[in-house]
Parts: structure tokens; C-alpha cells; sequence
């Protein structure tokens, strides 16, 4: 059985967690502060840790990083909104993913496999396929409902790392230095421009797009 | 016993406080050392009555000794430290100005001591001042005041005060009237005795005009004399011969006299006059400058201006604070170090009321002297000034800096109290809002929350548990209501933001496609019934905004399109550039707003007057201040069809050669 902590302040929200976690067969175990949920953590061992950005004791961000110095287990963030920037510097300090509260139990699930499968990735399929668009890693084949489209070799890059990551949150700051290099870091502008370029070519509706995802002040996601 | 005696009067004394028919008492002093028991007299009588009083003081031009203006000064401190209102008026005839003074101020009872001078004229043909204020007095009362007995000195010295000429003026009318003499005795073959007298006359005139009063007596007496012993037959004895002589030194005598005395009426008069009308001007001046002013800091720079030019000195104010306490820090012009015997004089004269400080008996030895600024309410501050040359300070000068400085008083606090008034109406304000805040949130907070609630209580009641379909119903209105919920919120929060300026703007390159759909993702439940229709330029370039910020404006304004038009309706929106501006219209498709209420769309709180759904009415006003905040603006009219329009312009946020694509 998967085991997951869940670190929160507000008893009800742990309630609402265990609730629906062990609805879908997850093991809960659950804190109050940052200094507990790093004991259960310890003690527990789980597979991955729900974490709040506001906890009493501990800055959330404290909380990782002490924990990220013995384990890289998958961590969720779950935060209120205007913390964008909070989650960016969590996103980039090794946090797997966020949910805005108040979320949605069905896509905390969903956002809860997509870490867990990224943790223990099973042998990599050579062809990737999600909604009207189909990727064949192997012979970089991109196909967008049946029809191939050709992308340019940053353009694909860019994909092959959505792909890697399909269905989880990527910072600007983590995908400038996947496929431009550590020294672009800061170049948002840069990315934006492919970002709009590939949707033309990956998307049904460039203006809509359902695959290649904002995330407002944060960055982007390949839906899955 | 003495409780119950006591209390009537202590009743009529409140009964007289309060109405208008208050007794009002006036003094009229000199420097005569007698006015301080005139002074004594009359404080104790307004303690009896409780009646307010003035002690005034008329100034006829002519010059008082050092130790007379000592003692006025003395004087009209006195005054001052009993209780009366002290003023001083230019004037040549003392009578007359006291009575038109006590008439102008609807004086009851005017207070005159028995021997009351001005001058040192002795003028037997008139009636003394006394009498003719006892006589011109009509309705008012006038009480006239024994001379308190020997007590003083000045007493004899007054009544032979006209014998004292050892002054310059006395001696140079002589000087002239000899050197006249010599003249007249060299020209007498050539014009004969009789017509030296002219000359003579002349002399006196002259004299008269440029000396003043001084010469009135002295220098026809001398000169008649002169022209009796030296010039009329038979010479060198003062027997006349002639009767027709005797007639015309007669004449003479009093055609000198009369033209003297008449003449140097006339120059007293001018000065007089000069003096008010200085005085007048700059009085009218100063108001007139302080009444233009609308800041305290206006007003203090204009005045410290004005006295330091005036009086040629440095000039320091210690404003009063909010608190009640004198400013440690002091507003100066030309004025330098202050250390902290000069605040506690300045805190003295603050607190007493009263001047302190150089000139005065109070802390003589400090560099400035200090007056307090009388308002009618509080005593706004303090008034320093330190003369440049270290002149004496005189009376005339110690009342019109009071003057000035109650002027001063007068307008600061005539701009606190309309300070007062603004914040008192931004905290009225703030207060409506607040409630508005309070009554609005807690009904639209409980409108989602009554759903939720109902909704839940009747899933849980067990005769629902096995209709699906009202299952899924109810789940999906609590779903919705939480929605609301969550955005109620989120607009409070964002409002708090913006209102406490916490709001910092993360500008970033980004793409009004982007903008667009993640605000439509935002809205996915509540667009479901309205068709939207986007028209965003194929080469629409990128803008510099701040994404998140934006995508909320984006939001806010489709969700109001969609909640204040019936379902179904199409909903617009739009984009354009023009010239480096970011233009974004959203139009619904619904009855439009009536264009009275246009300009108030944007307003905190502000809820249409039909409106039936609901929404705390802080949307549109949290699109402004994001709009603002970037530097754009936001404005609502009816569409050319129908509908509300709903544009946002940002300048400056779009970089043709950034958002140029092919670049790259």
C-alpha cells in the first residue's frame, strides 16, 4: 500500500486528506507542524508528502529543504493562491508538484500519480501519446491527429522534456536550463516565444490550447 | 448655611456666561504710574461682575520719555496678566477715541482715572479729558477713578509737565527764533518794526510744522518778547509806547499762539494718520497673504516671511502638535541654533500664554523673545523673533507682533480645523465603507454557504441517498456555491492588496492568447452558457504586464458579462494595439447600464441598480486598480448595439521588436 503523510495545520483539511487518500488506497499518516511531519516522515518512510506552505512553526520551504538533505521523495505542495512565487522557489528547490487549495480531490489524485510514476519510472515507452498528439521517442516521429508536423530541433527538445514530465509542473527557470543551458536562466521572454511556436504545431486550437498548459506565474504542463 | 447663600449666585454668574448680554468693561490707560491702580480697580470690579474688559491705550504721535515708555510698557502688561484684551490705537484726540472706540465695541462701562494725561500741553481753555468723556459718554456708563493718594511720585511731576522744555525741540525753536532775531535786526531799517512780526509768524509756522507741539508755546512767547524788548518803541525795554503797538503785540501773541498751536495739530494729525495707515496696510497685507494660503506650512512661511521683513530680525515658530505639546522642532527663517533654553522659554510661553523671553521680565537672557500665537480655540504656538540690530523693543512693536501673531493663529487654525474636517469625512467614509463591506460581505458570503449547507444536509438525509439524479443536482450547486465562495474571497483578498499597496507588479513578457485562455480555463463552469467569442489579432505582439494580474482583470470582467446577462447570451472579447497601447474590450450582449451609472461602475462596492445576481461589487474596481497600477485605464460604455463595453488600455507594454516571433 502506498504511504503518504500529509502535513497540515487545519484538522480539517487532514480530515478532508485522509478522506479521500484512503478512498483510493493510500495509507495516511498525518501532522500538524513541520517538526512532526518530518518525524512521521522519518519514522514512516512514505512514498510521498503532502506539504502546506503555511504551517505554524516552519516555513514549508524549511521543511523541504531539510528534508530533501536525506530523501527525494515526491513532494506536493498545497498552497493558497497569490503564493506564486513561494511555489516557484519550492517548484525549483526540488518540491515535485503544487495544488491551489481550495482544489479538486479527483486532480490531487491524478497530480499524485503523475509524482509518484515520475519516482519509479517503469521502462520508457517508445511512443508517447496524449489527446490529438502522439510522439514516437524513438524515431522522433510527431504526429498531431494522424498527420506528421515537423518541429525544429529546440522545438523538439522542448517537447521531449514536457514528455519526460508529462503531466507535471515545469518552472520557466527549470525548463530554460533543461534546453538552453544554465546560463539563460532568466530569458522568459525566449521561452515564451517557442512555447507559442510549438503550439501552433502541437495544438488543434493554438489560441486554446489543451495539451501545453500555463500555469499562470508559474510555468507550464503537458496534460496527460 | 453659606452653601445655600452661595449657590443663586453662582447661578446668575453661569446665566451671565452664557448669554449674550455679558458686560464688557473699558479702561482707559496711560503711562501714568496712577493706571495700575486704575488697572487694579477695574479687575477687581469685572471679578465681581464677571464681566470681559480692554485696557486701551491711544497713541497721540507724541514722543514719550524712556522712562514713560517703561512704564506704559509696564502697564499694558499688567493689563495683559489681568485679563484684558490690550489695544492700542493711533489717535490725536484721546477723548473722542475713546468714546468711538467704546460705541464701536458696545462697551457698558468705561473706566477713566481722575487725572488722566497725554501730553504735555496745558491747555486751561479746554476741558480736561475727563470731563469731556464724562460729557460725550451718552448711554455708557463712566466711572471715574480717584487718583490713589501720593503714593506714586509722578503725581506732581505730571501736573508741571509742561514745564519740563529741556528737550532738543524746545532748545533748536529757540536757537531759530534768535537767529531769526539777528536777521530781523539787520533787515529793520529796510522793512520797519511792524513788519518783523510777519517774519516772526512765519518762523513759528515753520517751526511749528517741523517740530510739532514742542514749539507751540516757547517760541511765540520768546519771540514776542524778543519783538517787544528789541524791536517795538521804545527799543531795548518791554514798555510799549503806542497803543496801536499794544494791540498789535497783542495780536501777535495770539496769531503766533494760535497758528503754532493749529499747525502742529495738523503735523500730529499726518503722523497720526501715517501710523494707522502703516499699520492698517500691513495688517490687511498679512491677512490677506495668510488668507490665500491653504497649507500650514503655506501659512507659516508667508507669515514668518512677512515678520522678519517687517521688523528686520530672525523669526522662529513652535507649532502646536496634535498632542496638545509645543513642536520641539522649530519652523525658521534666517534662524539658527536653538538650544534647549530657548524651547523652554518657548514651552513657557506656550504654556502661560504669555511673552517670554528677551524683553521681558521672564527668562530676560535668551536670544529671542517669544509671543504666543492666541487663537480663539488653543494657543497654536509660538512666535520668536530676534531683532538684527538689537534695537529696544517697544510697545508699538510688542502689539503688533501680538496682532500679527493672533492673525497667525487665526488662519492656523482656520486650516487645522478644515484638516479636521477632511479626515473626519475620509473617516466618515471609510466607515460606510465598511459597512457596506460588512452588510455586503455577510450576505454574500451566506448565499453560497446557505446553499452549500442545504445541499449537504439533504444529501445526507437518507431519502436522497438513493435518487441519483438529485444527488448529482445538489452536487453540482454546492460544487458552484464553493466556486463563488472562493472568488468572493479572492476579490477581498486582491482589493485589501491593492488598497494597502502590498501589490508589487511581476511584469513578464506574455503572450494575449495565454492571458485569454488560462482566464477562460478560470471560468470553465460559469462560460458553460455563454457563448464567447475571442477576436485576438494573428499578429497580435506580446505584452509586458503582469501575468497573473491580468489574467484576474481578464476574469473578473467575463465573469461579470456572464452573471449580468441571460444565459445564452454571447459574450465578446477583443484585442488591439496602437501605438505601444495594449487595448482589451469585453462587451456582453445584455440590456447595457444606464449612463448615469457608467462612471460608478468602477466604484468599491458598487452593485448595479438591477441587479438580482449577486457579487460583492468589487470586480470592476479590482480591474482599476490592477489597471492603474499598470499605468492604463479602464472606462465602460454601451456597446453600439446593445450591451455593456468594458475596455482596458495599457500604454507602453507592447515592444514591437519583442513580440516580434520571427526573430528568433
Amino acid at each position: 500500500m502506498i504511504r503518504v503523510v500529509a502535513i497540515d495545520d487545519e484538522v480539517q483539511i487532514r480530515r478532508l486528506l485522509r478522506i479521500c487518500l484512503e478512498r483510493n488506497d493510500f495509507k495516511v499518516y498525518d501532522a500538524s507542524d513541520g517538526e512532526e511531519g518530518l518525524r512521521q516522515i522519518l519514522n514512516v518512510k512514505p512514498d510521498l508528502v503532502l506539504l502546506d506552505l503555511g504551517l505554524p512553526d516552519m516555513d514549508g520551504k524549511d521543511v523541504l529543504s531539510s528534508l530533501r538533505e536525506w530523501s527525494s521523495i515526491p513532494v506536493i505542495i498545497l498552497s493558497v493562491r497569490n503564493t506564486e512565487d513561494d511555489i516557484v522557489a519550492l517548484l525549483n528547490a526540488g518540491a515535485d508538484d503544487y495544488m491551489i487549495k481550495p482544489f479538486n480531490t479527483g486532480e490531487l489524485i491524478a497530480r499524485i500519480r503523475v509524482a509518484l510514476r515520475h519516482r519509479n519510472p517503469e521502462p520508457a515507452d517508445q511512443v508517447f501519446s496524449t489527446g490529438s498528439l502522439t510522439v514516437d521517442l524513438g524515431s522522433r516521429e510527431v504526429k498531431v491527429e494522424g498527420e506528421e508536423t515537423k518541429l525544429t530541433p529546440t522545438e523538439y527538445a522542448l517537447l521531449r522534456l514536457f514528455i519526460q514530465h508529462a503531466g507535471k509542473v515545469l518552472t520557466h527557470q527549470q525548463i530554460l536550463r533543461e534546453v538552453w543551458g544554465p546560463n539563460t536562466q532568466e530569458e522568459y521572454n525566449y521561452l515564451r516565444v517557442y512555447i507559442t511556436q510549438l503550439r501552433k504545431k502541437i495544438e488543434i486550437n493554438p489560441a486554446r490550447p489543451q495539451l501545453l498548459l500555463t500555469e499562470p506565474g508559474v510555468g507550464y504542463r503537458l496534460k496527460t | 448655611m453659606s452653601d445655600k447663600t452661595e449657590e443663586p449666585v453662582e447661578f446668575t454668574d453661569n446665566e451671565k456666561h452664557q448669554g449674550n448680554s455679558r458686560e464688557h468693561l473699558l479702561v482707559a490707560v496711560s503711562h501714568s504710574p496712577n493706571s495700575i491702580h486704575l488697572l487694579n480697580r477695574t479687575r477687581q470690579m469685572v471679578e465681581k461682575i464677571n464681566a470681559s474688559w480692554t485696557a486701551l491705550y491711544v497713541e497721540t504721535g507724541i514722543p514719550l520719555r524712556d522712562d514713560e515708555r517703561e512704564r506704559l510698557h509696564q502697564n499694558l502688561e499688567l493689563a495683559r496678566r489681568l485679563g484684558a484684551e490690550v489695544v492700542l490705537l493711533p489717535a490725536e484726540d484721546i477723548a473722542a477715541e475713546v468714546i468711538h472706540y467704546a460705541r464701536m465695541k458696545n462697551i457698558t462701562q468705561i473706566i477713566i482715572g481722575k487725572s488722566i494725561h497725554n501730553s504735555r500741553i496745558y491747555r486751561p481753555q479746554k476741558r480736561s479729558i475727563t470731563q469731556r468723556i464724562i460729557d460725550e459718554s451718552g448711554t455708557i456708563d463712566v466711572l471715574v477713578v480717584q487718583e490713589k493718594p501720593s503714593s506714586y511720585p509722578g503725581g506732581w511731576i505730571h501736573r508741571f509737565r509742561f514745564l519740563n522744555f529741556t528737550t532738543l525741540p524746545h532748545l533748536l525753536s529757540l536757537t531759530v527764533v534768535l537767529a531769526v532775531t539777528g536777521i530781523n535786526l539787520i533787515a529793520l531799517p529796510l522793512i520797519g518794526y511792524r513788519s518783523v512780526s510777519t517774519i516772526y509768524l512765519l518762523t513759528i509756522t515753520a517751526l511749528a510744522f517741523f517740530l510739532g507741539k514742542a514749539v507751540v508755546w516757547i517760541a511765540p512767547a520768546a519771540s514776542a518778547l524778543l519783538w517787544n524788548y528789541l524791536f517795538i518803541p521804545p527799543r531795548m525795554t518791554f514798555t510799549i509806547g503806542e497803543l496801536e503797538d499794544v494791540l498789535m503785540f497783542g495780536m501777535y501773541f495770539v496769531a503766533a499762539s494760535t497758528t503754532g498751536y493749529l499747525t502742529s495739530r495738523l503735523k500730529a494729525n499726518e503722523r497720526v494718520l501715517v501710523m494707522r495707515e502703516e499699520k492698517m496696510t500691513l495688517l490687511y497685507n498679512f491677512s490677506q497673504s495668510l488668507s490665500e494660503k491653504q497649507t500650514i506650512k503655506g501659512i507659516v512661511d508667508t507669515s514668518l516671511d512677512y515678520v522678519s521683513r517687517y521688523f528686520h530680525a530672525w523669526t522662529v515658530l513652535f507649532l502646536r502638535q496634535e498632542s496638545g505639546i509645543l513642536d520641539r522642532y522649530p519652523i525658521t527663517i534666517r534662524g539658527t541654533d536653538l538650544d534647549d533654553r530657548e524651547y523652554d522659554c518657548a514651552s513657557y510661553c506656550f504654556e502661560q500664554n504669555k511673552p517670554c523671553g528677551r524683553y521681558t521680565n521672564n527668562v530676560p537672557d535668551v536670544q529671542y523673545h517669544y509671543v504666543p500665537l492666541r487663537g480663539p480655540g488653543n494657543t497654536m504656538g509660538v512666535l520668536g523673533i530676534r531683532l538684527e540690530d538689537q534695537r529696544t523693543w517697544t510697545t508699538d512693536q510688542e502689539e503688533l507682533l501680538l496682532t500679527l501673531g493672533r492673525n497667525l493663529a487665526l488662519s492656523l487654525e482656520r486650516e487645522m480645523l478644515a484638516q479636521e474636517y477632511r479626515r473626519n469625512m475620509m473617516t466618515a467614509e471609510s466607515e460606510r465603507l465598511s459597512k457596506v463591506l460588512l452588510n455586503t460581505v455577510s450576505h454574500e458570503l451566506r448565499t453560497p454557504l446557505t446553499t452549500i449547507k442545504g445541499s449537504i444536509t439533504a444529501l445526507m438525509d437518507s431519502s436522497t441517498a438513493d435518487d441519483l439524479t438529485t444527488r448529482t443536482e445538489l452536487l453540482r450547486e454546492t460544487l458552484i456555491a464553493s466556486d463563488r465562495l472562493n472568488s468572493i474571497v479572492g476579490n477581498l483578498l486582491s482589493m485589501s492588496r491593492l488598497e494597502s499597496g502590498v501589490l508589487r507588479l511581476k511584469k513578464t513578457w506574455s503572450d494575449v492568447n495565454d492571458l485569454v485562455s488560462v482566464a477562460l480555463d478560470h471560468l470553465r463552469g460559469e462560460l458553460n452558457d455563454h457563448p464567447v467569442r475571442i477576436e485576438v489579432p494573428e499578429d497580435q505582439p506580446a505584452v509586458l504586464v503582469d501575468f497573473v494580474l491580468i489574467v484576474q482583470v481578464i476574469t473578473n470582467l467575463l465573469q461579470n458579462a456572464a452573471s449580468y446577462t441571460p444565459a445564452g447570451s454571447p459574450i465578446s472579447i477583443e484585442t488591439a494595439t496602437e501605438e505601444r497601447k495594449f487595448k482589451l474590450v469585453v462587451c456582453d450582449s445584455g440590456k447595457g447600464v444606464s449612463e448615469s451609472e457608467l462612471p460608478h461602475l468602477f466604484d468599491k462596492f458598487y452593485r448595479g441598480s438591477n441587479e438580482a445576481t449577486g457579487g460583492v461589487g468589487l470586480g470592476l474596481s479590482i480591474c482599476r486598480g490592477i489597471v492603474e497600477a499598470h499605468g492604463g485605464s479602464i472606462d465602460a460604455h454601451n456597446g453600439r448595439e446593445k450591451g455593456l463595453c468594458v475596455s482596458i488600455i495599457i500604454p507602453d507594454c507592447v515592444d514591437e521588436e519583442s513580440g516580434n516571433e520571427d526573430k528568433l
